[in-house]
Order: C-alpha cells, then sequence, then structure tokens
C-alpha cells in the first residue's frame, strides 16, 4: 500500500523512513532534490558535478539519518552536507579562483563615473543580451567568485536562508556571514556589470 | 569614494536586507538623502540580488530523479543491516 505522504511533515517522513519505507525516502528526495540540484549547480558550475552533489548529500543523510537532531529543519541539515559535499570537491580542482575580497577594492574612484548596468529578465527587444546569454553572464561571474563567498552568496541570496542559519549550514560566525555576503554582492554586481557590458557590444 | 561614503557603503547590505540597528539605519537614510552616488550603489547592489535569484531556479535532467531514485534505493539497500 502506498501511503500518501504529500502533506506529511518532514519529522513525519523521517520517522517512516526509520521504520523501513522506502515511499518516505522518495518524498525527501522528491521535496528537496531541485533545490539541491540549483545549489550544487551555480556552486560548481556544471550539471554532472551538480548531480554528484545531490546524490552524495542523500546517501549520506540516508546513512547517518541518526545523527540529525529533530530540532533541526530537515532542508538545513541537507545543506549542510550539501555545502560540505562541495567544498570538498572544490579542493580537488585545479583552476578554481582563489582568496579575499577586500572591501577597498569596491571603492569607486572619487569623482569618476562608476556607473553599474545591471540588466533584469524582462525581455527587452531593444536589448540585443539574449535571456539564455544572461544565464551564461551570472554563471560566468558566480564561478569567479571565490568559492568561500560564492557559497554564502549562494545560500543567503540564492537559496534564502537568512544569516543565522547560513552560520550554521557553514560553521562560521554570523559577522563572517555578513562580510562575506557583502563583498561576494559588490563581486557580482561588478563583475555582471563588465561582462553586460561587453557582450551588448559584442 | 569619500570616506563618509566608506562609512555608509561597509553596512549597505545589512541594511538591504533590513538588519542593521535602528540608529545606523537611520543615519544611513539620512545620507541616501543627500548623496545621489550612495543611491545609485544601493540600486546597483539590490538589483544584483534581484537578477541573480530570479533567475535560479536550474533545470535537472529529466532522467536525474529517476536515476537518484534507484540509486539510493539500491545504495541503501545493500547497507540495509548497517543503517540503523
Amino acid at each position: 500500500m502506498v501511503t500518501d505522504y504529500s502533506e506529511a511533515s518532514d519529522h513525519q517522513l523521517i520517522a517512516d523512513f526509520k521504520d523501513g519505507s522506502m515511499d518516505a525516502m522518495d518524498k525527501i528526495v522528491e521535496r528537496y532534490e531541485t533545490r539541491l540540484f540549483t545549489f550544487g549547480r551555480k556552486m560548481c558550475g556544471n550539471i554532472q558535478d551538480a548531480e554528484d552533489i545531490v546524490q552524495e548529500t542523500f546517501l549520506s543523510a540516508f546513512r547517518y539519518l541518526n545523527s540529525f537532531r529533530e530540532e533541526t529543519k530537515l532542508i538545513n541539515w541537507l545543506f549542510k552536507i550539501a555545502a560540505r559535499a562541495c567544498m570538498k570537491k572544490r579542493r580537488k580542482k585545479k583552476c578554481e579562483p582563489d582568496g579575499h575580497l577586500s572591501l577597498d577594492s569596491f571603492y569607486t574612484e572619487e569623482g569618476g563615473n562608476s556607473t553599474y548596468e545591471i540588466p533584469d529578465w524582462s525581455n527587452d527587444p531593444s536589448d540585443n543580451v539574449l535571456r539564455s546569454e544572461l544565464g551564461q553572464i551570472i554563471d560566468k561571474a558566480m564561478q569567479s567568485l571565490p568559492p568561500n563567498y560564492r557559497i554564502i552568496f549562494n545560500l543567503r541570496d540564492i537559496q534564502g536562508f537568512n544569516t543565522e542559519e547560513t552560520s550554521e549550514i557553514l560553521d562560521i560566525s554570523i559577522a563572517s556571514v555578513k562580510t562575506g555576503l557583502h563583498r561576494a554582492r559588490l563581486f557580482m554586481r561588478d563583475k555582471i556589470s563588465s561582462l553586460y557590458k561587453e557582450a551588448k557590444i559584442a | 569614494m569619500k570616506e563618509k561614503c566608506k562609512d555608509h557603503f561597509k553596512k549597505m547590505s545589512e541594511y538591504l536586507d533590513g538588519t542593521l540597528e535602528k540608529g545606523l539605519c537611520e543615519e544611513i537614510e539620512s545620507h541616501l538623502n543627500e548623496c545621489p552616488d550612495c543611491v545609485k550603489c544601493l540600486e546597483s547592489i539590490k538589483k544584483t540580488i534581484k537578477l541573480c535569484k530570479d533567475g535560479s531556479e536550474e533545470n535537472m535532467p529529466a532522467d536525474l530523479h529517476e536515476r537518484l531514485r534507484l540509486k539510493l534505493r539500491d545504495c541503501l539497500n545493500m547497507n540495509a543491516l548497517s543503517v540503523f
């Protein structure tokens, strides 16, 4: 008999999975796979690695479910596992950007005329940068953002976790989340603006 | 960038997120009333966040869901005795 799990809480699903229900497991996967895939894709920059992240995350989560504390949200715990998997993958890659972003590097020249051109997704026919190109611009910008900042940006601005949750997921201080996020946003702004301007001329 | 602007610049993200304490918030707002450069700066950050967030959902490959399901059942069944 297949139980209808569409309205079940995460905790109910976990309990049923522990009792041996594979349907409960399927439901948990269905509930969170897209978000985890999006996270992995944006962190790693390609589909294959994103698939690996999703798989590793669920495998790990289901294997170590006994260490999941029920007062935590399941989604936060899944992302903690996924974040670790992404950073581990990143360490194996050779061509990842590195380093520290300093706030001074974002200060504009005094009296200078720095205009930022940040597009939006509305389809402006006079804009010759296609939606697909725009997606690529964002992707390129994201992949050139150093991973420590990229992960904070991803969790906060893309996935919508708040500062406290992000701090918990990454096991870093609240202050680190705040400064990291600010610098990530500035980097993304600058990079997207310059890539977009280039694309418009091309 | 003027020194005064730099101080506010540091806190712009927190201001945007609504997590800045009231006093500092009011200081920034008062500064924004007289500094068009900082207004532009704030707007550019806001637009960046919106752009990245709005286009963010990725499409999973069509067969990934099924492959994942089978793989998990496979691995977890094999480890059935050691999972709990």
